[in-house]
C-alpha cells in the first residue's frame, strides 16, 4: 500500500477513489498470479502407500532432473566433475529407453556435457572442449559421474545391497506433478554416516522420482535429487543418437575415459582383501587400482594413486582436511563432509584415496590398516 | 499514437547511437578474438565464444550473450525510464495529454515503441555480428575447400542446419524481446512515479542488479524462480538439441507476469497522477 | 464556457488554489491576473485535466472535468506554462507530431493546417532548424501555433506573451482579438497587468490561491470622483477652482469633481481655456492593489505572539 500512496500522499483529490480502485485491481491481479504457484504447492496429495520400489530397468522415461548437494567438498585436481555435483546444484536432462540405450545431458550455462549409451558403445560429448569421445568396452572401475545421480540410478545403487536395513513408509509428496508415495530406508550398520534415505516413487511404474539422503546428526538432507519433469513415454531414436564425428570437432576413442580408468590400466596394484573388518567386495578380474569394501550404505572405495597425482591429491586434502594419526613413515589426512568422507593415506611408496559414506572413526581404522598393509 | 511514438523513436539520434554501441561491443570482442585467436576457457567468458573460432556463423549467438547481461538491459532501462519522465520534464507530456492523448494509450504506445527499439537493436546486432563472424572467423568449409552454408554445432554436439539456425535465432530474438519487455515495464512504472528520467532508469537498474545478485545466492533459492533475471539466459537452450523448452517457457511466463503487474501499476499510478512540474 | 465551484487544490500543507468560483462566458476575453505563485497555473492545469482538484467542481464547455475532459479537449487550444516541444525536431515536425498524436485532425489536410497555423503566429517562413535552435519568442509562437492547429472554440493560454518583444506582444494581441471576433472565447492568464488591461474585457484577480476579484473590466473602472483637465493657464484654473485641485503637474490638473461636463462649463464660463478634460477612472492597478493583501513573493517576519 505504500506504493499506492505515492502520489495520493500529496493529498486526496477528486480522483483518489478511482486511483485506489485501480490499485486494488492491480494488487488483486498480482496476488492472484503470486497465488498460483502457492496453490499448486498446497494442493493435497493423494497416493497409496508404497510397499516396494521396482528395480525394473525396463521402464522407459525421459525428464528433467535437478540434484543439489550440500557436501562442500573442495575442488580436487582432475576430480571436479566428481565433486561439483556433490557440492552444488546440477541440472540434467535424461532420456532412458533401456539399460543399453539412454542419454543424460548435464546442463551448464552456455555449455553442456552429454553421455550417450548405445548398444555398441558409450559416447561422451563436451561442448566446452568441443570433444566427442567414444568409450569402448566395459569400464570395470570408473569415477562416479553426474549421470549416476538421477533418482532412478542413485536409488538403484543405494538399494542394491541394503539387506537388513529398516524400511518405513513416508508421507506422499508431489514430484514433477506426480503424487508419489514415499519410503524411508534406515541403514542398520553403525559405520555409515547415512541416517536415512528417503525415496519417493511413481506409484504406477515404481520409478524413483526423488531421493534425499540425510546424514547422521543432521535434520536437513545433504543431498537431494529429483525429477522436475517426468514423462513415461519411450524416447525417440533421434534423441538417443550421439553426434557423428566430423571435421571441426575433436574425436577420440578410448577404453578409459577418466583418471581412475587410466590409473587402473596403467598401475595395477594389489589391495588388501579386507580392511578394518570389511571384506573386499568387488569382483574385478585380477589386479586393480581400486576396490570396494563393505556393503550398501556402509561401503567405501579405496584407490591407489600414482606418484605425482597422489602427491597433488594428498596436498589438496591435507590443506582442507585434518591430519589423522598413522603409523610412523606414513601420513594421513581426512576431509569430513558429514555424509561423504575422504581419506588420503601417503607413505613413501604409494598414495591411497579412500572415499565413502562411512564414519571418520572407521576411516581412521582403515588408514592404520592401509599403512600397515604396506609395511 | 503508436505511429507517433515510432516516428519520435526513429527521429532521435540517440536511438542510433545506442544501437551502434550495442553493435560495437561484439565487433570489438571479435577483433580481439580474431587477431589473438585465444579462446576463453570453456565454461568461462561469454557463451559460445570458444565455439565461434571454428565457425563464425555462430557469432550472432555469441554476440547476444555479450550484450544481453548488461548492455541491452541498461539501454532499455534508460529509454523506458525516459519514456514518461522525460516527456514530463521536457514539457511535452502536458501538450500530448491536452491534445488529447489518453493516458493508458500513451503508456501502451510507449511500451510498443520500446519493443520496436529492442527488435531494431537486436536485429542490428544480429546482422552486424553475422557479417563480423563470417568475415573474421569464416564459415566452415567443406573438404573440397568450397565454402558451405554454415553448419553450426549445437550445444549437444549435433549440427544445426542453416534453416534450423535461422529459426533458433528468431526464437532467440523473440525471447530476448520478451525478457526486455519485463525490464521496460519496471522502468516504465518508475518513470510514471518520478519526473526524473535518470531516477527511473537507476531504479530499474537497481532492481535488475539486486535480482542478478539474488539469482546467484543459494540462500535466496526460495524466491529464485520469481526473480526477473532468473531465466534471462534461457535463450541459450534454443541451441540445445532437442530444444530445452522448460526454462524458456518459465522465463517467458515470469516476464509476462512482470509485464502485467508493472504495466498495471504504471496504469494505476499514472491515470490519476497530477501532471505538474 | 468555464465554470468552477469551490475549486480547491492542496499540495500537502500548502493550498495552491482555494475555493475558486470561476466563470467565463462564451465570447469573453477573460484575463486571469495574479503574481507568480498565486495559483494561476494550477488552476489552468485543473481546467485541462492535468492536475486533479482536492475539492470542487469544474465544468468546461458544458462537460464535467476531469470526468469527461476528453470530450472537450479537442475543442480547446491550450498553452500551459511555457511551450513544450521536442528539441531535436523542427517546428513543423513538432506540430505534425502533436497533430497526429490526438484524435481527429485528418492526415490529408495536416500540412495545410500546419502552414496556416504557422502563418498566423508569424512563423510562416520557418525552416528545418530544430526547435533547440529557436529563441524563446519563437518557441512561444510555436506553442501558440500548436494551440491553433485545430480551430478551437476555447483558447486557454497561460502567459502567452512570455519571451516576446513589444512588437511580438502586439502581434499576439491582435491575433487573439481577431480570433475572438470570429467567436473564439479567450481565457488568458498573466502576471502582467498591462497585458490584461490592453486586451481583456473581463478580469479575474488571483491572490494566494483565492479569486479575489471577478468582473467586467468596465464595471471595475468606476469613476474616482476626479477629473483630469489640461489648460494653458493652470494658475487661473487653480485660482478659480480654489482648493478642489488635488494635484498639479505642469498644465495638467487633477480636480475633485463628479461631472466633467459641468466642470468644463464652469471653466469656460470663467474664460479658462480647456484643452482636454476627462473623468478619472480607477485603473486596474488600483483595483488589484485594493483587492490583494501583499506581494506574494515577500516573506514577512511573523512576530511571535
Amino acid at each position: 500500500m505504500t506504493v499506492a500512496l505515492l502520489h495520493v500522499g500529496t493529498g486526496r483529490t477528486v480522483v483518489t477513489a478511482q486511483g485506489l480502485r485501480r490499485w486494488a485491481l492491480v494488487l488483486g491481479v498480482a496476488l492472484l498470479l503470486a497465488a498460483i504457484p502457492v496453490a499448486i504447492n498446497l494442493w493435497p496429495v493423494h497416493a497409496k502407500a508404497l510397499d516396494r520400489i521396482s528395480f525394473s530397468s525396463s521402464q522407459p522415461y525421459s525428464g528433467y532432473v535437478q540434484s543439489a548437494g550440500l557436501l562442500g567438498l573442495p575442488a580436487l585436481p582432475n576430480l571436479t566433475q566428481v565433486t561439483a555435483p556433490l557440492s552444488g546444484t546440477t541440472e540434467m536432462r535424461t532420456w532412458y529407453a533401456s539399460p543399453r540405450s539412454w542419454r543424460v545431458d548435464v546442463l551448464g550455462e552456455g555449455t553442456e556435457r552429454d553421455l550417450y549409451q548405445t548398444p555398441e558403445a558409450q559416447y561422451s560429448w563436451d561442448f566446452g572442449d568441443n570433444q566427442l569421445i567414444r568409450i569402448e568396452g566395459d569400464q570395470p572401475v570408473r569415477l562416479p559421474r553426474a549421470a549416476d545421480l538421477t533418482p532412478p540410478e542413485l536409488v538403484r545403487w543405494l538399494l542394491s545391497a541394503a539387506e537388513g536395513d529398516k524400511v518405513t513408509g513416508l508421507a506422499a509428496k508431489r514430484v514433477a506433478g506426480v503424487d508419489a508415495p514415499g519410503l524411508r530406508l534406515t541403514p542398520a550398520s553403525p559405520d555409515t554416516t547415512v541416517a536415512h534415505v528417503d525415496i519417493w516413487a511413481d506409484p504406477r511404474h515404481g520409478l524413483p522420482l526423488q531421493a534425499e539422503i540425510t546424514a547422521k546428526g543432521g535434520t536437513r538432507p545433504v543431498f537431494v535429487t529429483r525429477f522436475l519433469e517426468i514423462h513415461f513415454a519411450a524416447p525417440g531414436a533421434a534423441v538417443l543418437t550421439p553426434p557423428a564425428p566430423r571435421a571441426g570437432i575433436g574425436y577420440t576413442v578410448t577404453e578409459a575415459p577418466d583418471i581412475l580408468g587410466v590409473i587402473n590400466r596403467r598401475r595395477p596394484v594389489s589391495l588388501p582383501s579386507s580392511l578394518a573388518g570389511y571384506p573386499r567386495r568387488d569382483a574385478v578380474r585380477g589386479l586393480s587400482a581400486a576396490g570396494v569394501y563393505g556393503t550398501g550404505l556402509s561401503s567405501f572405495v579405496v584407490t591407489a594413486l600414482p606418484g605425482r597425482f597422489g602427491a597433488a591429491a594428498f596436498g589438496q586434502i591435507s590443506t582442507y582436511g585434518q591430519d589423522v594419526p598413522a603409523p610412523s613413515g606414513s601420513q594421513a589426512a581426512l576431509i569430513a563432509t558429514g555424509l561423504l568422507n575422504l581419506l588420503v593415506v601417503r607413505d613413501p611408496g604409494r598414495t591411497y584415496l579412500v572415499a565413502g559414506p562411512v564414519a571418520p572413526t572407521l576411516l581412521e581404522r582403515v588408514a592404520t590398516a592401509l599403512a600397515e598393509a604396506q609395511t | 499514437m503508436i505511429r507517433v511514438e515510432l516516428a519520435k523513436l526513429f527521429r532521435r539520434p540517440r536511438t542510433y547511437v545506442i544501437a551502434g554501441l550495442l553493435c560495437a561491443l561484439p565487433l570489438i570482442v571479435a577483433i580481439f578474438l580474431a587477431t589473438t585467436r585465444i579462446p576463453p576457457p570453456p565454461g568461462q567468458g561469454g557463451a559460445f565464444l570458444s565455439a565461434v573460432l571454428s565457425n563464425g556463423a555462430l557469432y550472432p549467438a555469441a554476440a547476444m550473450a555479450l550484450v544481453l547481461p548488461v548492455f541491452l538491459p541498461v539501454s532499455v532501462a534508460v529509454l523506458a525510464g525516459d519514456a514518461v519522465a522525460g516527456e514530463a520534464s521536457a514539457g511535452t507530456l502536458r501538450y500530448l495529454l491536452v491534445r488529447p492523448v489518453g493516458r493508458s494509450r500513451l503508456l501502451v504506445a510507449k511500451l510498443i515503441s520500446l519493443v520496436v527499439f529492442v527488435l531494431f537493436a537486436i536485429s542490428a546486432v544480429l546482422v552486424t555480428s553475422y557479417l563480423t563472424g563470417i568475415t573474421l572467423f569464416g564459415a566452415s568449409t567443406s573438404s573440397a575447400g568450397v565454402a558451405l552454408p554454415p553448419d553450426v554445432t549445437s550445444l549437444s554436439g549435433v549440427t544445426i542446419s542453416p534453416a534450423g539456425l535461422v529459426l533458433r535465432l528468431l526464437g532467440t530474438v523473440a525471447y530476448i524481446v520478451i525478457s526486455m519487455v519485463g525490464v521496460a515495464a519496471i522502468a516504465l512504472f518508475l518513470s510514471t512515479v518520478t519526473d526524473s528520467a535518470l531516477g527511473a532508469a537507476m531504479g530499474a537498474l537497481a532492481v535488475l542488479v539486486t535480482s542478478q545478485v539474488l539469482v546467484t545466492l543459494d540462500a535466496a533459492q526460495a524466491i529464485r524462480p520469481y526473480l526477473p533475471t532468473r531465466y534471462w539466459l534461457a535463450w541459450i537452450d534454443f541451441f540445445r538439441e532437442p530444444v530445452l523448452w522448460r526454462d524458456i517457457e518459465r522465463g517467458a511466463g515470469i516476464q509476462l507476469v512482470y509485464l502485467v503487474v508493472l504495466l498495471g501499476a504504471a496504469w494505476a499510478n499514472f491515470l490519476t497522477k497530477d501532471v505538474a512540474n | 464556457m468555464i465554470r468552477t465551484k469551490d475549486l480547491t487544490k492542496r499540495y500537502g500543507r500548502t493550498t495552491a488554489v482555494d475555493g475558486v468560483d470561476l466563470e467565463v462566458r462564451e465570447g469573453d476575453r477573460y484575463g486571469l491576473l495574479g503574481p507568480n505563485g498565486s495559483g494561476k497555473t494550477t488552476l489552468v492545469r485543473m481546467l485541462l485535466g492535468l492536475v486533479f482538484a482536492t475539492r470542487g467542481e469544474i465544468e468546461v464547455l458544458g462537460r464535467p472535468v476531469p470526468r469527461r475532459v476528453r470530450e472537450v479537449l479537442p475543442s480547446i487550444g491550450a498553452l500551459v506554462e511555457g511551450p513544450g516541444a521536442y528539441p531535436n525536431l523542427s517546428g513543423r515536425t513538432n506540430l505534425a507530431v502533436f497533430d497526429a498524436a490526438g484524435p481527429g485532425g485528418r492526415r490529408r489536410d495536416r500540412r495545410a493546417r500546419i502552414d496556416q497555423a504557422l502563418e498566423r503566429v508569424g512563423l510562416g517562413g520557418i525552416d528545418r532548424r530544430p526547435v533547440k535552435a529557436y529563441s524563446l519568442g519563437m518557441r512561444q509562437r510555436l506553442g501558440l501555433a500548436a494551440a491553433l492547429l485545430r480551430p478551437p472554440r476555447l483558447l486557454i493560454l497561460d502567459e502567452p506573451t512570455n519571451g516576446l518583444d513589444p512588437r511580438g506582444i502586439r502581434e499576439v494581441r491582435d491575433l487573439l482579438a481577431e480570433l475572438n471576433r470570429d467567436g473564439v472565447t479567450v481565457f488568458l492568464s498573466s502576471h502582467l497587468l498591462s497585458e490584461i488591461d490592453a486586451f481583456c474585457s473581463r478580469v479575474g484577480v488571483m491572490d494566494r490561491g483565492r479569486l479575489v476579484v471577478q468582473d467586467d473590466l468596465d464595471d471595475l473602472r468606476v469613476p474616482t470622483g476626479r477629473v483630469t483637465l489640461g489648460t494653458p493657464t493652470p494658475e487661473r484654473a487653480v485660482a478659480l477652482l480654489d482648493g478642489r485641485v488635488e494635484h498639479r503637474a505642469g498644465e495638467i490638473l487633477t480636480v475633485r469633481h463628479d461631472d466633467p461636463g459641468a466642470l468644463n462649463a464652469e471653466l469656460v464660463a470663467a474664460g479658462v481655456t480647456v484643452t482636454a478634460i476627462a473623468a478619472e477612472r480607477r485603473t486596474l492597478e488600483e483595483v488589484v492593489l485594493a483587492a490583494t493583501t501583499g506581494s506574494s513573493d515577500r516573506v514577512e517576519r511573523v512576530e511571535a505572539a
